[in-house]
This record gives C-alpha cells, sequence and structure tokens, in this order.
C-alpha cells in the first residue's frame, strides 16, 4: 500500500525516552507505524502485527497500531532512529532533512522481527558489537 | 521530607516555572502540576541513569575513570581536522558558551539540534526579519491564537493552559474570550478544541500560506481549493485574521520540516507582516527542548549565528546546507564529533548515522543514548535544572535560571564543568604538540 509518512513527536515518545533510549518502553513506543484503521482492514492487519515501511531511501520493520484519529492514506512513526531509516539524506542547502511528507510502501511482514536499538547501532557501526 | 517551590520545568520550551517538587534523603519523591512529560522526567530522572564513564573496547565497552574519559575526549577533539560539536539545546547557557570556545579552539562546526528542527525558521528570520512577542503577550492579549503544524496536546502539553485557551489573562480571561484555529495535514486533539479546523493537504503549507495572503487582501480566487482546502474556510480563517484584536501564530515543525521549509516561514513572516497593517499579530515558533533556544542565542550573540557555525577559517561562517551538521555527516566531511546532551543518532537521517558510527566520538550526556552506543568515549553528566542551575530561554527567548535541588550522582559533573576541562585539555594537549 502506499501511504505518506509523516515523522514527529508523540507523548508515549516523549515519555519512553525519559525511561532511557535503551529501555523496552522506548522501543514500544517509536518503533511503530500508527495507521489509519481502514488502511489495516486494507492490508489484512491487525494492531501488534508487523509491517515493513519502505522509502526511497531505506526500510525498516516496526508493529503496526491503530491511529487515534481517522486518517486514511497517511502513516505516523515517532521520531527515532527507526523512523529515520526511511528519512532522506537531502536537505536542499537548509540543514534540515525531510521529516514529513515522505512517499513510503506499507506492507504486512508477518514473523520479521523488528530490530532492537543495540543491533540498529550495530548496524550503522557495520560490525557485530556487544553491549 | 522538603518541598521545593516554583521549579522551572527543564523538559519542553514551555519552561513552566510553577513546579513544585518532593525531596526526600536526596530522592525525589514526588512532582506537583507537572504535565505528563515533566513528570516522567523528573521522576525518572534519577533512575536508568549510568553514572559510570565508559571507552570502547573489544567490540563493548569497558568502565574507566572521569579523569581516563575527559582525556579521550579532549584527544578526539585535539587531533581531529574538523570536528563537529554537536547538541547544545538540553544543558545551560553558560555550557554553551564553554562549547563555543572549544570549537573555536579546535577549528570545526558547532551546530545545535535547532538544526534539523526549528533552524529553518531561524534562515527566513534572517532574510525577512521577525514579528514576535513572548508568551505572556499571547496570554494577556490575544484573541486569536493560530496553531499551525504543531499539536500542544501531544508536545507542549500545558501551552494551552497557562498561555492561550485556558488561561486567565489580563485582558483575555476565559475560553469563550479567544479563538482557537488549527491548520493541520491530520486531525489532533488539540484540533477537536479549536473553533475552526483547517485540515491540509501535507507539503501544501506555503500554497496555503499564500492563499491567505491573497484572502487578507481581499484579492479573487478562480480555483474552488487551495492545498486541499475550500476557498469558504481560507476565506473564513482571513475573515478572522483581519478582525481581531490582537493575533498571535504558533507554528511548528509541521511547517519547518515540510517541503518548503525556510521559504513556509518566510510566507509566514510575510503573512504575518500583511496582517499588522490592518490589526496586530505576531508569531512564535513551539520550541522543543528546553534551552534550544538559548542554543540559538548564546551562538547568535556570540558568533553572529544561531546554528551551523564553521570555525575552520578560524572566524565565523554560517551556510546552512553547507556547515550544517545533517550535510557533514551525510558527505562525511567530519572526521570526530562531540555530542553534549543530544542524540543524533535518533534524529539524524540513517545516512548521517551511518557515518557519524565510523569516526571518533565522544559523548557528554546524563542518560545513555543511540549516540552513546556509537561513542568512543561516554562522559556522564548532571541534569540542568534538577542537579545543578543554569541559565535556559525559554520559546519566546525570556531568560530563566533553573536550580539545584538534589546531589548528582557520582561521577556527574555539569555540562559546563565538563567542558571547561576538556577545554583546558585540549589547550595543553595543542601547547605540547
Ligand atoms: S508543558 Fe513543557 S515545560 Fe510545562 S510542564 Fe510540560 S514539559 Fe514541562
Amino acid at each position: 500500500m502506499k501511504a505518506v509518512l509523516i515523522t514527529g513527536t508523540s507523548i508515549a515518545q516523549a515519555q519512553g525516552k525519559e525511561h532511557g533510549k535503551l529501555s523496552a518502553k522506548y522501543k514500544d513506543s517509536v518503533a511503530v507505524c500508527e495507521m489509519d484503521e481502514s488502511d489495516m482492514a486494507a492490508l489484512k492487519i491487525e494492531p501488534g502485527q508487523t509491517v515493513k515501511v519502505t522509502s526511497p531511501y531505506g526500510s525498516i520493520t516496526v508493529k503496526a497500531a491503530k491511529s487515534r484519529e481517522p486518517r486514511p492514506g497517511l502513516v505516523f512513526i515517532p521520531v527515532g532512529p527507526w523512523a529515520n531509516r526511511l528519512v532522506g539524506p537531502e536537505t536542499g542547502g537548509t540543514g534540515t532533512p525531510s521529516y514529513k511528507g515522505l512517499e513510503v510502501e506499507v506492507e504486512p511482514a508477518p514473523g520479521e522481527k523488528v530490530p532492537d536499538l543495540e543491533e540498529l547501532m550495530a548496524e550503522a557501526r557495520g560490525g557485530n558489537e556487544k553491549w | 521530607m522538603v518541598v521545593v517551590k516554583n521549579v522551572l520545568c527543564s523538559f519542553c520550551g514551555c519552561v513552566c516555572d510553577d513546579l513544585e517538587v518532593s525531596v526526600e534523603d536526596n530522592k525525589i519523591t514526588g512532582v506537583k502540576y507537572a504535565c505528563a512529560l515533566a513528570t516522567e522526567k523528573f521522576l525518572h530522572s534519577q533512575e536508568e541513569r549510568n553514572p559510570d564513564p565508559l571507552m570502547r573496547a573489544d567490540g563493548g565497552f569497558r568502565k574507566v575513570g572521569l579523569e581516563e574519559a575527559l582525556d579521550k575526549a579532549a584527544r578526539i577533539l585535539a587531533e581531529a581536522k574538523y570536528p563537529l560539536l554537536y547538541g547544545w539545546s538540553n544543558t545551560s547557557c553558560e555550557a554553551i558558551k564553554v562549547g563555543i570556545e572549544l570549537t573555536e579552539e579546535v577549528g570545526g562546526v558547532l551546530d545545535n539540534t535547532a538544526t534539523v528542527c526549528h533552524g529553518v525558521g531561524l534562515e527566513a528570520i534572517q532574510d525577512v526579519g521577525e514579528p514576535t512577542g513572548t508568551l505572556g503577550k499571547a496570554r494577556h492579549r490575544a484573541d486569536l491564537i493560530i496553531y499551525w503544524g504543531c499539536n500542544p496536546s501531544q508536545a507542549h502539553i500545558r501551552h494551552t493552559t497557562r498561555y492561550t485557551a485556558f488561561t486567565k489573562g489580563l485582558f483575555r480571561s476565559q475560553r469563550k474570550d479567544r479563538k482557537i484555529v488549527v491548520v493541520d495535514v491530520r486531525k489532533t486533539v488539540t484540533s477537536k478544541t479549536a473553533d475552526l479546523f483547517l485540515q491540509i493537504d501535507p507539503g501544501k503549507d506555503y500554497e496555503l500560506l499564500s492563499a491567505l495572503r491573497m484572502a487578507v487582501r481581499d484579492m479573487e480566487f478562480e480555483t474552488e481549493a487551495v492545498a486541499g482546502v475550500p476557498v469558504e474556510k481560507i476565506e473564513e480563517l482571513a475573515e478572522m485574521m483581519v478582525s481581531c484584536e490582537f493575533g498571535m501564530l504558533f507554528f511548528g515543525l509541521g511547517l519547518t520540516q515540510s517541503s518548503a521549509k525556510n521559504e513556509n516561514i518566510a510566507a509566514a513572516i510575510s503573512l504575518v507582516r500583511d496582517l499588522n497593517l490592518k490589526t496586530k499579530f505576531l508569531m512564535l515558533p513551539m520550541r522543543g527542548h528546553y534551552n534550544v533556544t538559548g542554543a540559538n542565542k548564546v551562538a547568535l550573540w556570540q558568533t553572529g549565528y544561531p546554528f551551523a557555525v564553521d570555525f575552520s577559517h578560524g572566524y565565523p561562517r554560517f551556510n546552512p546546507g553547507e556547515t550544517s551538521a545533517a550535510d557533514l555527516l551525510v558527505r562525511g566531511e567530519v572526521d570526530a564529533a562531540l555530542v553534549v546532551a543530544s542524540d543524533p543518532a535518533s534524529h539524524m537521517p540513517w545516512a548521517a548515522v551511518k557515518n557519524l558510527a565510523n569516526i571518533p566520538v565522544a559523548v557528554v550526556d546524563p542518560t545513555l543514548t543511540a549516540t552513546s552506543l556509537l561513542a568512543d568515549v561516554r562522559i556522564p553528566a548532571a541534569f540542568n535544572g534538577i542537579e545543578y542551575g543554569g541559565t535556559v530561554y525559554r520559546m519566546d527567548g525570556v531568560a530563566l535560571k533553573t536550580r539545584k535541588f538534589v546531589e548528582p550522582p557520582p561521577n556527574c559533573l555539569p555540562d559546563v564543568e565538563v567542558l571547561e576541562n576538556i577545554l583546558h585539555k585540549v589547550r595543553s594537549l595543542k601547547e605540547v604538540a
């Protein structure tokens, strides 16, 4: 399914980070993709199931969640290392990348694991590290 | 138990100054008047701490003494050709000032988190000026409040109860004395309580702002809708704007981070300027971190520029796109980084994170962050506004002093002391060389 991705802050994200970036609460609050009920029905997925979100710059597996307000075609991932896998490098000479209004593809990803923060950062370093 | 009154909140740019914190045996046991976000911060500030200085070793980290960690950070900076000194929005103005001195000393780039948030607004202000005022003006005088591309119900929770819709001001005392308008790409809790909600197509803010400028000048439209908003609604908002006594436009990242970026803010400033020919109108950004405004102000008065300040030529230069952190990291131009009180690994695009992961990085932060997992050395620090006091700037540029009310854990110095220490060590290293 094609959708427009908005990233941004949410109460859960802001509270999650105060529990520590390495906490389960943080991961649960930001490694999620909020979608409209009708979009979830079209993809035949339930809240809590994994979805793969792909932009022209990368893709990431996160958990689907139902958006509080109706907004078909618009998906929301709170700011964080998961959302930023999808954000492009271009700033158009302003310094600020486009965190909002990205065109993405959302598909069900049954059985796929949502990576941990440690795994994402180890991947960034290009190796297997233990912390 | 001691109850500390009138505590400043060091979380969001509202910097509420009326919190009451209970402290027992150096432990924070309760917070009054704080919103859900602040409560979480205050109650968890003493947990989830890792007060150990850490250094990378054998694919992991080992604990080291504070002195060794500070030495390592100084060496990383002294040996770099073009380091990035990044963060600064969650610390005190005093620490930022030392950070600027340090950046000049090592010929690097100083950038703060505004670079990926409201920085484009600051670029627009440099182009067209800033019709701005304080939150006090909003509270006491504004009869029209517009929230554009921001959602205070999630991000600045007490903004509406302290400064706008639900506050008791001098000349506006109740909700019905004010009209509230929300412009957003989606319905939000804030939009539900608004008198008028304009749902705009994503990335079309510039178009809508231009249409509003037309409507304010009574120009005719040859279309039925702009940016997904019917012309009648645009005219309705224009009428509300023109006929209000005192309007205030608050804008958020919905405006700065969507496609037209600085041009969006320039258009909004132009609209406010047009409105001032007919009535009184001001605007303010909804700044996120409690001292991101301070990070911009200190950089501005010390170097002439609010962020993305490059000292590699020996004097300050400012050229967003070239000297801004995301661009420098994406292009792999910086060869080391010092990250203070911020988490670029969580907030930068992946291409930037990958390059950050592969240069020497020193992190100064009270907690462990994603960036600290990429670091070569991690230096713990105390929390400003809890474990030490300093100057911070509220989102409207009002300077306030935070206070200390508990002792920090061992090894956790105020950022300003950590930075003074590193600066001193960098200077000694350079003298030897
Ligand atoms: S609104 Fe902001 S400053 Fe006020 S209590 Fe909440 S987090 Fe703190």
